[in-house]
């Protein structure tokens, strides 16, 4: 290819000399070579993390939520800590398909495909704990307000948890039609691409005819907007939504109007978090540092920083109100998280929220790439861990000192977290091996972002 | 209306069963009267095989008539048939009510029994017994379930083998006869106080004359009732009655817990306590103490002390009031500490002050101890008003003397048969080598056990007695009055009430029944004077469960100086203290799973014991509740968990007895340890105070099954305290302290009714009796140690239990709570598929069908009163199943439970209001938490109704509600707790 000049305003979102051609070709080869050691590696540890976490799921059912280490004091720990994280994070990818593409973000192109996968293989491990936690969730289908002949029997529209089941239903929902109506050009591709017949039928039917028109093309892109103009508020009501299972409480701890934002923005960190944990990892292994290339990995950083700095701030205005209130419950609340049994996670949380991410204001770590790998692991683990402070260490010392109690959790609550992270990694890697991890198509579109025309200059 | 035909022995039943239950497939009868052998075990082949207690009725019918069969034929389950005749008097759906006399203990407090379809399902107490007016301790709340022990004997057996009633009565007398002429018979029974028990052992005797009759307690009043010989020169036992006392001193007996007769102490107790019914006057009540009993957790002045000091305490106490009244003791001069003097002083005076309108009671063994007292209470003029002697001429006391020289007399080889009943030697006395080799040279021993215990283990022949729901028998309350206890079911297994086995042993033809008739005909019936025909005055006796007559007539008691020693002997090393807990008391509950899981009042650990330590002495020790000790007196040591208890006396080590059964049930076996080797024999009682033992730190930690382990308020407003004055005052202090806040939901249209609750703090005494009363009533399920110790259990009512104050002498209060029914409930609001509701009539109610367990209900519940099903507790044995009340579900895994108000009764109650074209008024129903509660302390009732006790109570003393400022806006509220320092 011949030397493109590059623009002096903007760095390229895209790095080397890459064609059209180049980009099809490199984004399709992992798909279209034998899958590596590596990959089944991999494979094999998350399918087995899964297999054992169905089984231990299977047990719980079958035998009660008594395997589980809860009792009367304390209802919810382990099983609703992982829905929220599994939803938080989840809220990454919407935010950068449909928010990002609304404010016109070109960098999306190249992470928006994963990020969104990521997304709908979040919300699936969500989705998985109110179904099981549920003492029979054999009725689950109860939660849903169908027609009936017992009255009818309607739902309670006033309670958090349906607003739940409305708001990750609809958020799954929006999900998965957006993400597929994005990999529709790219299927198309593949389908031009793909050498056997069968290949050729397969993606020619999930591609629905994509012929590559002008036509096409304009509306595809309205319908992009539509869906992204759809997908947005959800980034902010469905984790709003969640937040309310504990606002929405009488208990100290949990009763608090700051959560939805507080809950949001602690959903676009750990996202975000996990995002990059992602894409470090994938585009290392795919080499395809090209498209995700460092800026990229510095935008999200810089969300990263932000959404921390909420964080943090929402942290400090719970303390600050607590004291102020002069609420002794209040109080009570969070001198024990600071003080009481779960101290140690509290300060796991703080550490890992708000102290080890101001490292990243230090340029030389901000761009090493192993430190933000590691940063972001250990974002998860804070956001994880703020959760289940939340959840647990305020309903297991509430209002009545005779009904205080502890918690632990059993082996059967860890197997099902980590056949969680089984069931994500199976499907994160099975969606790495058969589907375009970047938007081809999009990627194409910003091919010359940065790449302006005239005179050539170098770049320093 | 009362059984009218008592079936007598099976082998009679056979022949007198209705003609359409004599066979099955139309087989005809057969003239036996043996009972087929194999029969029995083939029907609980079948019931245990077939799980569902709707195919175990298909076999026994809606009666549990047992029907007869031919010898060759098993009881195919075919059909299950409904009365084709049915009985007189017996609607299934409708409860039959009898009254009877409770057997948890000797206190004989009257009851009422509900049987449902032929069987007992709950006991509540008789308003009309004398003593326990209406009363049931928790013990006695549990006897309902202890009926359907499936550990109980199935039929008797000879040498291990079952064999029949007949081959007993052929062989056993003959068996007796020889016994007679080599060597002396024995029987020994727990206490005695049914005249025609003692009628049939004296017929026994008549026929036997080598015979003695020994009543042996393990944790004996025999101290007691030996001290009124010495002091009053009658053979007596006393009734005590709070009814017109102001001050009461207990050194060491634990009357509102375990103590002699706890339900009657209660009523007598609340009454006196209730500031605004006596107009300022208030029961004043002192507690020195070793252990923090439930009495001393109620006490105005608590004094704790080591328990070898409730000796001299007793002696510095009589010294006291002998100066104060001019009248000397004579004991020789002891030395006491100069703290504890003081406080004896203090409370010298205020007795003084109160003279013949006071009591002293103590806990204590020694026979000086309770002289000590019986002078106290005649300096102070008590008796004949607050202690009333009974003649002992009805009763059969326990003499721990007689039974150690029993015991000598087994050893020495002269017993040659020995029949018990009610009493279990084998496993509580106190050197059970000795025991055995005594047991060993008896070669005739026959146990009347109902139930496998380790004195029945080594018996010949097991002749099983009837659960007392099965029994007929009589009480002698003292004072003129006899209660009755009547069979409320025939008998569930091929038992025989003892009575009974030793009427045909001594050759007598009439059956126990008769012979309690024909009793009461001769001695009791001629006594009184409102019935002329006996006839009239049996029938009214058994339907009222007792009879007032005039009291047999017997010497007077003439008061003397005892010579008092309280001399104990060098003091070295710590106290031990034995005590019995409020559920398993003595230990012959220990099969009773609802006792293990009842939390102890004071201590809130279920399913075993430990070893109690003052805080100090447990950091001088260097342990903490949970670390092993081993607790060491001479050669016997035990090892147990500690558990650090606030407000123990210093210098004192508490264990409680009952535990460490090894045959029994299996809800029994091996739960906690025996503490029985540490009683000793001293003075000619069985002491359970012992000095001179040694604790030692030993390896290993025991989690304690507790359901409460965080004992302080934390400086919240959960239970209120005020003072007499304050109490007094016009109810601005106990005002509630919020005003009405505003909601944003609307108000739930209100209905006919208004259910609400007032629970007195003053009154409640914590001792449980609530927690068990719903247990049975509500189908609560037990869900044992391991759950409970991971805070899992069920109990629907709970006594909160907080201390305040200083470790070594704290203030303690009970808290009853229970589902607040809030109008703003918050469960209500969260719940995603509407399984908890409001009803029009105040109740929130759980819909256990809708439930689908997302248990955020739980999580909102400020109080914390929510139980949810974790795993599938319900599953009983076959037995276990029939106490299950059928007006309730029983509840599957996965859905939570919570008190409901006893919807079940609130609606018995506005249904038999309808039938009769009315409202439902005050007294249509109680609610089981307030139905058996001896002190009177939960009101329930109409808040709508202007009239309503309930309503009236918190008009005028104006209750708070617990967490106001959430504006649940709780349906119950309490009543503070009033002090009197």
């Amino acid at each position: 290819m011949s030397h493109s000049p590059v623009s002096s305003h903007r760095k390229p979102l895209v790095i080397g000399d890459k064609s059209y051609g180049d980009v099809t070709h490199d984004v399709l080869r992992p798909i279209e070579a034998r899958p590596t050691k590596g990959w089944y590696v991999c494979l094999m540890v998350a399918a087995t993390c899964l297999v054992f976490g169905v089984a231990t799921v299977w047990y719980q059912i079958a035998t009660g939520i008594g395997t589980w280490g809860l009792n009367k004091t304390v209802g919810w720990a382990w099983d609703i800590t992982n829905f929220v994280f599994w939803v938080g994070i989840g809220h990454a990818g919407t935010l950068i398909s449909a928010i990002l593409l609304l404010f016109r973000q070109k960098w999306r192109t190249s992470i928006n495909r994963a990020a969104e996968a990521m997304t709908i293989f979040a919300v699936i491990c969500a989705a998985i704990f109110p179904v099981i936690h549920m003492g029979r969730p054999w009725l689950a289908f109860w939660m849903f307000p169908y027609p009936n002949t017992r009255g009818p029997l309607w739902v309670n529209f006033r309670s958090p948890l349906l607003w739940d089941v409305f708001a990750i239903s609809t958020y799954f929902t929006i999900s998965l039609v957006f993400w597929y109506i994005g990999l529709i050009p790219d299927l198309a591709t593949m389908r031009d691409h793909s050498s056997s017949a069968f290949k050729r039928k397969l993606f020619g039917v999930f591609s629905l005819g994509w012929n590559g028109s002008a036509r096409t093309w304009a509306r595809y892109e309205t319908l992009c907007l539509i869906l992204a103009g759809l997908a947005t508020p959800l980034v902010v009501s469905v984790h709003s939504i969640v937040s309310m299972d504990f606002a929405t409480a009488v208990i100290p701890g949990w009763h608090a109007t700051l959560f939805p934002p507080y809950f949001v923005a602690g959903a676009v960190f750990s996202g975000f978090a996990m995002v990059l944990t992602l894409m470090i990892l994938t585009r290392k292994v795919m080499k395809l540092d090209s498209y995700i290339t460092d800026s990229h990995l510095q935008m999200m950083c810089k969300v990263l920083q932000l959404t921390g700095l909420m964080v943090a701030l929402a942290y400090s205005t719970e303390f600050f109100m607590a004291w102020y209130s002069g609420n002794a419950y209040e109080r009570f609340v969070f001198i024990n998280r600071a003080t009481g049994p779960f101290a140690w996670a509290f300060w796991t949380m703080v550490t890992c929220n708000v102290v080890l991410p101001q490292l990243l204001w230090i340029k030389r770590l901000r761009l090493n790439v192993m430190f933000l790998l590691g940063m972001s692991i250990i974002v998860n683990i804070g956001m994880w861990f703020e959760r289940f402070v939340i959840i647990t260490t305020s309903i297991h010392r509430d209002y009545l000192p005779s009904s205080w109690a502890d918690y632990s959790p059993t082996w059967v609550e860890k197997a099902t977290f980590l056949g969680t992270f089984g069931l994500f990694f199976t499907c994160f890697l099975l969606f790495l091996r058969f589907l375009p991890m970047i938007a081809i198509s999009e990627v194409k579109g910003v091919l010359h972002y940065g790449k302006g025309l005239g005179k050539e200059v170098t770049h320093g | 209306m009362p059984l009218l035909k008592w079936m007598g022995t099976m082998d009679d039943r056979i022949i007198d069963a209705p003609k359409y239950w004599q066979s099955i497939e139309g087989q005809p009868v057969s003239d036996a009267d043996e009972f087929p052998s194999g029969f029995v075990e083939e029907i609980f082949e079948v019931v245990n095989a077939n799980k569902s207690r709707r195919e175990f009725l298909t076999v026994l019918g809606f009666s549990v008539a047992i029907p007869a069969l031919t010898s060759c034929h098993k009881i195919p389950v075919t059909k299950a048939l409904g009365f084709l005749n049915r009985e007189e008097d017996t609607v299934p759906g409708v409860a039959n009510w009898y009254a009877s006399t409770c057997g948890g203990c000797e206190a004989a407090c009257g009851l009422l029994v509900k049987t449902r379809e032929g069987r007992p399902i709950k006991v509540e107490g008789n308003p009309d017994s004398p003593h326990s007016r209406g009363g049931v301790c928790a013990v006695g709340q549990a006897t309902v379930l202890s009926l359907y022990d499936s550990s109980r004997f199935i039929q008797p057996l000879a040498e291990g083998q079952p064999t029949t009633w007949a081959a007993i009565d052929g062989k056993i007398p003959e068996l007796l006869r020889t016994a007679n002429s080599q060597g002396k018979i024995v029987l020994i029974t727990g206490r005695v106080s049914s005249p025609s028990t003692l009628a049939v052992i004296a017929k026994f005797r008549a026929k036997y004359p080598n015979f003695e009759h020994i009543p042996y307690e393990p944790f004996s009043y025999s101290a007691l009732f030996e001290s009124f010989e010495k002091t009053h020169g009658l053979s007596a036992i006393p009734n005590y009655s709070l009814s017109d006392v102001d001050t009461l001193v207990s050194v060491g007996a634990d009357f509102l817990g375990s103590w002699y007769g706890p339900v009657a102490f209660a009523k007598d107790y609340s009454a006196q306590r209730d500031v605004s019914k006596r107009k300022g006057a208030m029961l004043r009540h002192v507690q020195v103490e070793a252990l923090m009993s439930v009495a001393g957790s109620n006490a105005d002045l608590r004094v704790p002390v080591a328990a070898g000091d409730e000796t001299h305490v007793l002696a510095a106490l009589v010294r006291e009031i002998s100066t104060l009244s001019g009248r000397s003791i004579e004991f020789p001069a002891l030395q006491l500490d100069a703290g504890l003097l003081t406080a004896v002083r203090a409370i010298a005076a205020d007795l003084w002050k109160a003279k013949g309108k006071s009591l002293v009671l103590s806990g204590s063994n020694r026979v000086d101890d309770q002289m000590a007292v019986n002078a106290i209470n005649e300096l102070l003029g008590n008796m004949g008003r607050s202690v009333k002697l009974v003649a002992a001429t009805e009763f059969a006391v326990a003499s721990d003397t007689r039974f150690e020289n029993l015991v000598s007399e087994m050893v020495g080889g002269k017993i040659s048969a020995l029949l018990s009943i009610d009493a279990n030697p084998g496993y509580a006395y106190y050197a059970p080598e000795r025991w055995k080799s005594g047991v060993s040279k008896v070669p005739l021993q026959i146990s009347f056990a109902d139930a496998p215990n380790e004195t029945s283990k080594s018996a010949h022949y097991i002749c099983p007695g009837n659960h007392f729901l099965e029994s007929w028998n009589d009480h002698a309350l003292g004072s003129g009055k006899y209660g009755l206890t009547q069979p409320t079911i025939q008998p569930l297994r091929a038992t025989r009430m003892f009575q009974e086995s030793l009427l045909r042993w001594a050759g007598e033809t009439l059956d126990y029944y008769d012979f309690i008739r024909s009793h009461w005909k001769a001695q009791i019936f001629s006594r009184q004077r409102r019935q002329l025909l006996f006839e009239g005055f049996w029938s009214q006796a058994v339907h009222d469960g007792g009879i007032d007559v005039v009291e047999a007539s017997h010497a007077k008691a003439t008061f003397k100086n005892p010579r008092l020693n309280f001399d104990l002997g060098k003091r070295e090393g710590l106290d031990l203290i034995l005590y019995q807990k409020t559920g398993i008391r003595d230990g012959r509950h220990a099969n009773n799973p609802w006792l293990h899981e009842l939390p102890d009042p004071i201590t809130k650990v279920t399913w075993d014991n430990y070893a109690q330590l003052a805080p100090e002495t447990a950091s001088k020790n260097g342990v903490k509740t949970g670390d092993m000790i081993s607790i060491q007196k001479g050669t016997i040591h035990l090892s147990l968990p500690v558990l650090v208890q606030p407000g123990l006396g210093t210098n004192t080590v508490a264990v409680a007895v009952g535990y460490g059964r090894s045959e029994c049930g299996k809800a029994g076996v091996g739960v906690g340890k025996n503490s029985y080797p540490f009683v000793a024999f001293a003075e000619g009682n069985y002491q359970r105070i012992q000095r001179g033992v040694q604790i030692t730190k030993a390896s290993g930690h025991y989690e304690l099954a507790l359901t409460q382990t965080h004992h302080v308020m934390e400086g919240r407003d959960l239970v209120r305290e005020v003072s007499k004055a304050e109490a007094l005052s016009t109810a601005t202090a106990l005002h509630s302290t919020q005003k009405e806040q505003p909601s944003m939901w609307p108000e739930h249209k209100p209905g006919e009714n208004r259910w609400g609750m007032a629970i007195d703090l003053s009154k409640c005494t914590g001792c449980s009796a609530c927690v068990i009363s719903c247990q049975a009533e509500n189908n609560v399920p037990v869900v044992g140690r391991e759950e409970v110790l991971k805070r899992r259990e069920m109990h629907w009512i709970r006594l909160d239990r907080y201390y305040s104050g200083n470790e070594s002498n704290p203030s303690v209060v009970h808290q009853p709570i229970l589902c607040q029914h809030c109008e703003n409930a918050p469960c209500e609001t969260v719940c995603p598929v509407l399984a908890t509701v409001h009803s029009s009539d105040g109740l929130n109610q759980q819909v256990y069908n809708r439930c689908v367990g997302t248990r955020y209900c739980a999580n909102n519940c400020p109080y914390k009163v929510r139980r949810f099903n974790w795993f599938e507790y319900s599953q009983d044995d076959a037995w276990g199943r029939m106490a299950l009340n059928p007006d309730i579900v029983v509840r599957s895994r996965g859905v939570m439970e919570k008190c409901s108000f006893c919807i079940q009764r609130i609606q018995e109650g506005r249904l038999k209001a309808k039938k009769e074209g009315r409202k439902v008024a005050e007294g249509d129903f109680k609610v089981a938490c307030q139905q058996s509660c001896p002190s009177d302390a939960i009101v329930f009732g109409d808040l709508a109704d202007p009239d309503s006790k309930v309503a009236k109570l918190l008009e005028h003393q104006k209750g708070y509600q617990l967490l106001e400022e959430l504006n649940v806006r709780p349906r119950v509220s309490f009543l503070p707790k009033v002090r009197n320092p």
